[in-house]
């Protein structure tokens, strides 16, 4: 009976105490690639380096997951093969490399995401990149580049937070509506004009 | 002849009725139904819209809400650094892009939302959004939150130096207070810094309030932490 009680306790105070654990902040081999991603690279004798705003995104995702020292490793190593090949390049910015070049870049960055299992892609319209992890979260979405100075040089940080703009939208239920109030319109002269 | 003039007004009243009439009719039908039913509205302007985009954008309203609100009493797993007490890292889920992981509140504003990681289409369209290259509360750096000026963050407009923010999470609730507002351009790289080593709160929104349409315009909302634990930030071994 003692024992009984014993383990009866033992299990309400495990149940009581018991907290989840996540995945645990920054880890060494996270920090060796978050490390390398603040290095900057030479283009046309100019030092140029990821917006820190885009290191800060890389550091989020890092949080959510437990990266091992092999994995940090390989990514490092197509970090500094993509470093390579931009200084080699003859370009001053992502902006400026050719069609095949920007290919070639792309194809080592989804090398390097691929360690992880994420997937890559661009969109030539909003020359946005997006990765994304392996449950199909977005872990970074934006516009690629190197600035001097390490900081944003678009408007990709602020957003449009006004009204939700869809001018289409409005043009196709505004015509409707008017198409509505046309008909009602002509129905109520016909409709007089033959009572009358 | 008089049968003749008669037809030829006839025809400049047509003229009148049902091209003139129907221009003004829109005019004052955007008016009217912007003014009156303009959230009501919006769902069938989305619905339109979706006929005549491009891009492939993503009406879903579904997202993942991993918030589990931690009362004042709760006591989570703490670990002491250098005097210092902080969270235990292990007992903080970090949102993923799009997870709704809080609330945001300032009852002086009148504003009580869900809080969101990312600030994309669905957070926005849900509540308020942290931009994902800026951090966590409790992380000890720059919190950038952005909201839509005619719903969520309608209530920044009351917002006045002094006033108390909120932050619930499911690590632990922080408070922030109100320093100072302005209005800058979008692009003013000046209107915050994302590489802060201190942990503030800047909130924003499009200016001004009630605008039809995009502004370049943004009303910003600073505030500096005033409590809440921290999250222990130090580097462990890897595997």
């Amino acid at each position: 009976m003692k024992k009984l009680s014993a383990i009866l306790v033992a299990l309400v105070l495990v149940a009581a105490t018991a907290v989840t654990a996540f995945a645990a902040g920054i880890n060494s081999s996270e920090q060796a690639v978050l490390d390398e991603l603040k290095t900057s690279v030479t283009m046309k004798g100019s030092d140029e380096l990821i917006p820190s705003e885009y290191v800060n995104q890389a550091e989020n995702y890092f949080n959510t997951i437990e990266m091992t020292e092999e994995q940090s490793k390989e990514i490092i190593a197509v970090i500094e093969e993509g470093k390579t090949f931009l200084h080699n390049s003859g370009a001053s910015n992502i902006a400026d490399l050719t069609f095949d070049q920007k290919q070639q870049l792309l194809a080592l960055g989804e090398k390097a995401v691929g360690v992880l299992n994420m997937s890559m892609s661009y969109d030539k319209t909003t020359k946005q990149l997006t990765i994304t992890a392996p449950n199909g979260d977005v872990a970074f979405n934006a516009v690629p580049y190197l600035t001097k100075d390490g900081k944003l040089d678009d408007n990709g940080v602020i957003k449009t937070t006004g009204s939700e703009t869809n001018y289409f939208g409005f043009i196709a239920v505004g015509v409707a509506a008017v198409v509505l109030v046309a008909g009602g319109a002509i129905y109520l002269v016909k409709s007089k004009k033959e009572r009358a | 002849m008089s049968e003749k003039k008669h037809r030829h007004r006839h025809k400049k009243s047509d003229g009148k009725s049902f091209i003139i009439l129907p221009i003004i009719f829109l005019v004052g039908t955007y008016l009217v139904l912007y003014l009156a039913f303009a959230p009501t509205f919006s769902t069938f302007v989305s619905a339109a819209g979706m006929f005549f985009s491009n891009n492939e954008k993503n009406y879903s309203t579904e997202y993942k809400n991993i918030f589990v609100p931690v009362s004042e009493n709760t006591t989570l797993p703490t670990v002491k650094i250098e005097d210092k007490t902080y969270v235990e890292k292990e007992a903080v889920e970090y949102p993923q892009y799009g997870n709704q992981f809080g609330e945001l509140i300032i009852e002086d504003c009148g504003i009580d939302n869900k809080l969101f990681f990312g600030d994309g289409d669905i957070a926005l369209r849900n509540g308020v959004g942290i931009y994902n290259g800026s951090f966590v509360p409790g992380y000890g750096g720059t919190i950038l939150v952005a909201g839509h000026n005619n719903t969520f963050f309608n209530g920044l407009k009351y917002a006045e130096a002094g006033q108390k923010v909120v932050i619930r999470t499911s690590y632990g609730n922080y408070e922030y207070r109100i320093t100072d507002t302005a209005v800058k351009k979008a692009t003013d790289k000046s209107a915050y810094d994302l590489n802060a080593d201190y942990e503030n709160l800047i909130m924003y929104t499009c200016y001004p309030f009630d605008e039809l349409g995009l502004t370049q315009y943004r009303y910003f909302v600073y505030a500096e932490y005033i409590s809440g634990q921290q999250i222990d930030k130090s580097v462990q071994e890897g595997e």
